[in-house]
């Protein structure tokens, strides 16, 4: 027989050894069961908060820097030319200082601040469109369409300079434009004139990115009245998502690998207590044959068949209990490594038995009565 | 040049922790073809014999030559697979895997020799109808008699069809109908070019042997 005709053979003769001993193999599969369920209900509930949070921490809108700049401090849209080249910059969005506009079909409407835009990517601003087109179209959020009276969110607005501009849809206001609400904004192609800026919204790719971002894009805002600005960041809630992902995520840690370090040495206990029950079994294996590696194999592989039984069965219990009590479920990469690492300890923790059952004299262990 | 024995001990000697010695310098040389008995009283190390000439165990002194090849140097594997290969083994106790079915217990070997089970399958069967116990493949051997246990160990000996056939009292347990079948297997076993090693009280079948040997 080749390799894996010859690994299949010794994996079969595995599982028939498993399947012929149930006890010792139930009680098995019940520890490495056990080992999964506690892992997964205690780590596996800590970490799937731990997910829970870090996503919602993860947001675009925790990810925000905010400028706000008055209108004579000198802030203007060349500085998304500067940030254009700036790594880690995941969306940058400038608008200007905002206008009142009034629904254009009646007069004496509510005022609602329109403002026009200007980006390199409009899909971060939640337009329906592609592009600015020639800037004379303005997008409203459904509250400041409601504020303007303008229904099924088309028609037109008016300045009160005597400009307008068209009513072309409705945009969902992202989390991170929630400050300009109500939203009514124009975006705006870019020209090479500067034209004053009232609010720069940055987002940085990563969380962790917020703080060195931050000194980044003030160093580079050039106003001539800096106090006129005020720049806003989340950096608190990234230093708090270290925190989070550290602390739980070594919580978490330490309590997997204390279950499964107690599950590894009852499963080398069990495992041990088996192989001197079999002493007769291995005895006449040898004798016949079976060489020490063999006897390694054996013992190993059906160990880990159990464990493989143990851990899928243990698993599902867990998820079926998160399910069932409506605690967050950790995902299922991490059920699946719990798992594969439940099987590796429990078949880690055979080798040593085996390797004791190997190495004894086969004709002193068939004569065992 | 003279052909090597198929098996030769050479000044054997052996002794169990805290035993006394057995065998002490003990030599002989089996050829194919031969049925040889190992009779003595007990005690005397028969099975031990067995075991030394089956690698089962090394000697504390002495070789066992296979073949003319020194076995005593050889590596645990080495020596696992010249069991597995070469020897065929039944025990005084037939040594049976009672948590396996019959079937299993005869097809247990074809593992530890590399062969693929389901092409052992038709020989396993055949040998368990040679023997008349075809209708217990499926059970298990806490439901056979101890008749049927010896003959479905010499059954799981014979499937490897062995150069070396080593039989600690095969027929210890049988009534006169099925000591007949052994004695014919061993025979057969024989002729088609084993060497067969029978350690026995049983004058008849001492009897039956191409020569003894007593220790």
């Amino acid at each position: 027989m080749n390799g894996v005709r010859g690994l299949l053979a010794v994996a079969r003769e595995a599982l028939a050894s498993a399947l012929s001993q149930p006890v010792g193999s139930a009680i098995a599969l019940v520890v490495v069961a056990g080992m999964c369920a506690a892992v997964l209900l205690t780590s596996g509930r800590t970490v799937a908060a731990e997910q829970q949070v870090v996503a919602s921490i993860d947001s675009a809108g925790t990810r925000a820097i905010v400028v706000r700049a008055e209108a004579d401090a000198g802030l203007d849209t060349s500085v998304l030319d500067r940030l254009a080249d700036v790594e880690g910059i995941q969306w940058v969005g400038a608008f200007s200082l905002a206008e009142d506009a009034r629904n254009a079909a009646f007069t004496g409407g509510t005022p609602v601040p329109l403002r026009r835009a200007w980006s390199e990517d409009w899909r971060h601003l939640g337009l329906p469109g592609g592009g600015p087109g020639d800037g004379a179209v303005a997008f409203a959020s459904a509250t400041a369409l409601d504020r303007l009276g303008i229904d099924g969110a088309v028609g037109e607005v008016a300045l009160d300079d005597g400009s307008g501009y068209a009513v072309g849809g409705r945009v969902e206001t992202p989390e991170h434009l929630a400050f300009l609400e109500p939203l009514v904004v124009a975006p705006q192609p870019r020209t090479g004139q500067p034209v004053a800026v009232g609010a720069l919204v940055v987002i940085a790719a990563r969380p962790e990115l917020v703080a060195p971002l931050t000194d980044v894009v003030r160093s580079v805002l050039d106003v001539s009245d800096p106090s006129r600005v005020e720049l806003r960041t989340s950096e608190a809630l990234a230093t708090l998502r270290g925190l989070v992902e550290g602390q739980l995520g070594a919580f978490g840690r330490t309590l997997t690998l204390g279950i499964l370090g107690v599950s590894a040495l009852l499963v080398g206990v069990l495992q041990f207590g088996m192989v001197t029950l079999r002493r007769k079994d291995f005895g006449r294996r040898r004798a016949l044959g079976a060489s020490q590696r063999l006897i390694v194999a054996l013992v190993t592989i059906q160990t880990a068949i159990v464990a493989a039984a143990g851990a899928a069965a243990g698993s599902a219990l867990a998820v079926g209990i998160l399910a069932a009590t409506g605690d967050p479920l950790p995902g299922a990469r991490y059920v699946v490594g719990v798992g594969t690492l439940a099987v590796l300890v429990a078949t880690l923790a055979a080798v040593f038995p085996a390797l004791s059952a190997a190495r004894r004299e086969p004709i002193t262990e068939l004569r065992v009565p | 040049m003279t052909r090597p024995a198929l098996l030769r001990a050479e000044s054997l000697s052996f002794r169990y922790e805290r035993a006394t010695p057995l065998l002490e310098g003990w030599s002989a040389r089996f050829e194919a073809g031969e049925v040889v008995a190992v009779t003595g009283p007990s005690g005397r190390g028969k099975s031990t014999l067995l075991y030394l000439l089956g690698l089962m165990l090394r000697p504390r002194s002495g070789e066992v030559l296979l073949d003319g090849a020194p076995m005593q140097g050889r590596s645990d594997r080495e020596r696992a697979a010249r069991r597995a290969s070469t020897f065929g083994f039944v025990f005084q106790d037939a040594a049976l895997d009672a948590t396996r079915t019959v079937l299993d217990n005869v097809l247990e070997t074809a593992l530890y020799r590399g062969d693929d089970r389901r092409e052992s399958e038709p020989r396993a069967h055949a040998l368990l109808e040679r023997f008349g116990v075809a209708l217990r493949a499926e059970a298990r051997p806490g439901q056979v008699s101890g008749g049927q246990a010896q003959r479905i160990a010499l059954c799981r000996a014979l499937l490897g069809d062995p150069r070396i056939l080593l039989a600690d009292e095969p027929t210890g347990n049988l009534d006169p109908a099925s000591t007949e079948v052994v004695l014919t297997a061993l025979h057969e076993q024989a002729r088609h070019g084993a060497a067969v090693i029978v350690v026995t009280h049983d004058p008849a079948l001492v009897a039956r042997c191409d020569r003894e040997l007593t220790l």
